[in-house]
């Protein structure tokens, strides 16, 4: 997803942070990164668990380390100072978290913005590591990346949240790209509690620019979740002059009523913090321009609930 | 009278800055600083002397008890006879009652520090044909009261448990008006007290860094007979209050020290809460004994305070800096060991203040306090908290202090930085402080980036009256000491908590 990248690194006394034993066929998650605590991904305070690969490669991906998966190329092996990575057989690097310190320049030399030093982590791990923090949150937000690539484990871990007695309390939400096909998503509903899904354009060739994929499947998740009852909210990334045109704007707004005028629709501001060098040909979302797509789509009959991102001073 | 006096009085008479209400404040501290301090011990007098015990600038003869929390609902129930009052009739006449009952409450600002439980001193007068919008009305007309004529944001109101529409009237009123006074609490209990009540303080905090928010059943238990929430969150008794705050700096303690922790803890911390207890006791003999302040005040004769009900508070501060220096490498809010030593510095003073007779005071006993700073504190760091810019991550840092906070009868207090992203989210500010009281907090504060009104210590300042502040001087006290704090502290470089860590580049090391 395109969500403006965010967290600082982890300083808590994280299981994350020590090696884990992986029992055989235990569900695992792909983990690049979490934030223990965050006011801006869904209602309240939320633990936020980001999860590795993104099946688009989007032009302004804020999080772009997570988009591509390890493909064991060991172009990072040789540029690691501390000694974390190592091709132990051919087709796997492993990543030894004691030695790192967070400098990410294997990140900076992968040819596909994958970052090795992700965690593959199980999911009753992840349920440990969020029991101390339960008082404290409305719920789990999983992101990434995309989370629903690793829908089976990512069902496990709700539901294993779902049916614990301290945890039972936490709302269940994914922020998804929304390729997900309705059969896929039938597995996650009943321990899911909401889907935030980015419509990044609603013209198929807008889309295909954005992502490199048309918006097809999109626009079928979109209709699916909300006909489940599971659809949070519409997630639209505002870039000036992109994605804020009249004509798009129309577009984007004539699609949402037609599936439910009430669906809550969350303005995304662009921002260049995290971003590749492509994405800054455009430039930050100033806002005025979110208060101005605000006002566009409410007077278009939808329902926006706010935005994240905005700087105002 | 000495030139050195005289010039003093002087430079206050002619100080073109103060109003002439603050001249007549500062009058009456150099009057009172002409006289002799009660007699104390040699050691005693050497421990005020270097900093290591300080009566907060009181006065050396103590002529009206620090914080007094007067039970104003005894006034409205059946009137004064030394104010020649009736009893109240409706509403309006009972905050028409309290604005009157205000002006002849002292304290050590002068101006009263507790305005009540708004909502139940007036929820009595108030029935079904009350609005909200004509409620407002009249909250309004109150709050204006209170910021124009008691300059001084230590004066703090309570509101809650129990959700009412008094309660949400404040709560809308005080959001809209965002004033410097009155300072505000919430009182929250996860029995009696509603989720849209601690959601709607949530909002307040958003846009006004008010309320504070107040663990009720937890303070209740120390004060079953009632308690306010007053000044730099005090936690006192109703009816009652305390004649003195006296506070113990642990970081010069430490200082003092040459040998082992188990040393510290056996013999050189003990003899340091001794020289606090004989100032303490020699403060509060002055008042009790010699000023006489609770034999001629109408407020005890007519009911509204009870002299039993008086504490003495006995202060800590410093407390990360003698942890920090009795180890050398382990710091408080990062380790584990420096955690158990402070749980452990804070049991010997606690239990000493226990046990300790202390004359004219509630059960015979002074109470544990953690005190909050003041503006030329400069090193050192309030009460138990962790010092700013180490914070830990939001959930380890109330981790890390909450289980102290029971200890305290009389109050401790953090406040978290939280950044601006929760103003859009502040369901996320009262997952936080529902948390918080999970795990045993007494009291909850949030400072919220971007707001102008920010809490320094526990009262309350407008960022843009400090820029003013030395151009035109402050119609409000406080000010000048948040002026103090924000320069000495670096009180706004405090780490903004990680509620959202937005916009942070590094997603991909968050995981080693």
């Amino acid at each position: 997803m395109t969500a403006p990248a965010r967290g600082a690194p982890v300083r808590g006394p994280l299981l994350l942070h020590h090696p884990v034993t992986i029992a055989p066929g235990a569900p695992v998650l792909e983990v690049a990164g979490v934030v223990r605590s965050s006011a801006v991904d869904g209602p309240g305070n939320r633990y936020v668990l980001f999860l590795q690969g993104c099946n688009f490669d989007c032009t302004a991906c804020h999080n772009p380390t997570t988009i591509g998966r390890c493909d064991a190329c060991g172009a990072c092996v040789p540029v690691c100072p501390h000694g974390a990575l190592s091709l132990p057989e051919p087709g796997v690097v492993a990543y030894d978290p004691a030695p790192c310190d967070r400098c990410k320049l294997c990140v900076t030399v992968c040819p596909i913005d994958a970052d090795p030093a992700i965690r593959v982590v199980p999911v009753d791990v992840l349920v440990e590591e969020i029991r101390p923090l339960a008082r404290f949150l409305s719920g789990v937000t999983v992101t990434g990346g995309e989370p629903t690539i690793q829908a089976g484990a990512l069902a496990a871990l709700f539901a294993a949240l779902k049916a614990d007695a301290g945890l039972g309390h936490l709302t269940t939400l994914v922020d998804t790209n929304g390729t997900l096909p309705p059969a896929r998503w039938k597995p996650l509903l009943p321990v899911l509690d909401g889907a935030m899904v980015d419509l990044k354009a609603a013209s198929s060739d807008l889309h295909q620019r954005l992502t490199g994929h048309d918006n097809v499947a999109v626009k079928e998740t979109i209709r699916f979740l909300s006909s489940a009852g599971k659809l949070a909210e519409v997630r639209l990334l505002v870039v000036e002059g992109v994605t804020d045109t009249d004509e798009e704007l129309a577009a984007w707004a004539e699609f949402v009523a037609a599936v439910d005028p009430g669906i809550p629709v969350r303005l995304m501001a662009f921002r260049h913090t995290g971003t590749r060098e492509r994405a800054r040909i455009w430039p930050e979302t100033s806002p005025e321009a979110v208060d101005r797509v605000q006002e566009r789509l409410t007077a278009l009959g939808l329902t926006a609930v706010g935005s994240i991102g905005v700087s105002r001073r | 009278m000495s030139s050195s006096f005289q010039d003093q009085v002087s430079a206050v008479v002619t100080a073109p800055k103060l109003t002439y209400r603050q001249r007549l404040q500062q009058l009456a501290l150099l009057a009172e600083g002409a006289l002799p301090y009660p007699k104390l011990s040699t050691a005693a007098d050497g421990a005020m002397e270097s900093g290591l015990v300080s009566d907060l600038r009181e006065g050396p003869a103590p002529y009206r008890p620090r914080y007094l929390l007067p039970d104003y609902s005894v006034a409205l129930r059946n009137g004064s006879e030394f104010l020649e009052l009736e009893p109240a009739t409706d509403l309006e006449d009972a905050v028409a009652l309290l604005e009157i009952l205000y002006h002849h409450v002292p304290s050590i600002t002068t101006y009263p520090v507790y305005f009540g439980d708004l909502d139940a001193l007036l929820m009595p007068y108030w029935d079904e044909s009350w609005t909200p919008e004509r409620l407002d009305r009249v909250v309004t007309r109150l709050w204006r009261f209170l910021d124009r004529t008691i300059p001084d944001a230590f004066a703090h109101a309570n509101i809650g448990p129990i959700d009412n529409p008094v309660a949400r009237s404040v709560l809308r009123v005080d959001r809209a008006r965002a004033q410097v006074v009155p300072n505000l609490t919430l009182k929250w209990d996860p029995d009696t007290s509603t989720e849209a009540l601690l959601l709607a303080a949530a909002e307040g905090i958003a846009a006004v860094n008010k309320p504070h928010i107040a663990n009720d059943p937890l303070i209740r238990r120390d004060f079953p007979e009632g308690y306010g929430v007053v000044s730099c969150y005090n936690t006192l008794p109703l009816g009652g209050g305390s004649h003195t705050l006296t506070r113990l700096n642990l970081k010069v303690s430490g200082e003092r020290h040459h040998g082992s922790i188990e040393r510290y803890l056996d013999e050189t911390l003990p003899a340091h809460i001794e020289l606090t207890f004989e100032i303490i006791e020699a403060r509060v003999r002055y008042l009790v004994e010699e000023a006489r302040f609770y034999e001629h005040s109408f407020l005890v004769r007519e009911g509204l305070l009870h002299p039993e009900r008086f504490t003495a508070m006995f202060g800590i501060y410093g407390t990360a800096e003698l942890v920090n220096g009795l180890f050398g490498d382990k710091r408080y809010g990062k380790d584990a060991e420096a955690a158990e030593l402070t749980r452990r510095v804070i049991d010997v003073i606690a239990s000493r203040v226990e046990r300790r007779e202390m004359p004219h005071c509630r059960n015979g006993r002074a109470t544990l306090h953690a005190q909050s700073g003041i503006g030329e504190d400069v090193g050192v760091t309030a009460g138990a908290r962790v010092p700013i810019g180490e914070d830990p991550e939001l959930v380890d840092h109330i981790l890390t202090v909450a289980p102290h906070h029971h200890r305290f009868a009389s109050g401790i207090s953090d406040i978290f930085a939280l950044e601006s992203s929760v103003r859009a989210n502040p369901a996320a500010i009262a997952d936080v402080a529902r948390g918080a009281f999970a795990h045993g907090m007494r009291e909850i504060t949030f400072n919220v980036e971007g707001c102008d009104l920010v809490r320094v210590t526990g009262y309350m300042v407008r960022l843009s009256d400090i820029e003013r502040l030395r151009a035109e001087g402050s119609r409000i006290n406080s000010t000048v000491l948040g002026a103090d704090s924000v320069e000495n502290w670096g009180l706004l470089d405090r780490v903004p908590r990680v509620i959202s860590t937005e916009f942070d580049p590094r997603l991909g090391a968050l995981i080693r």
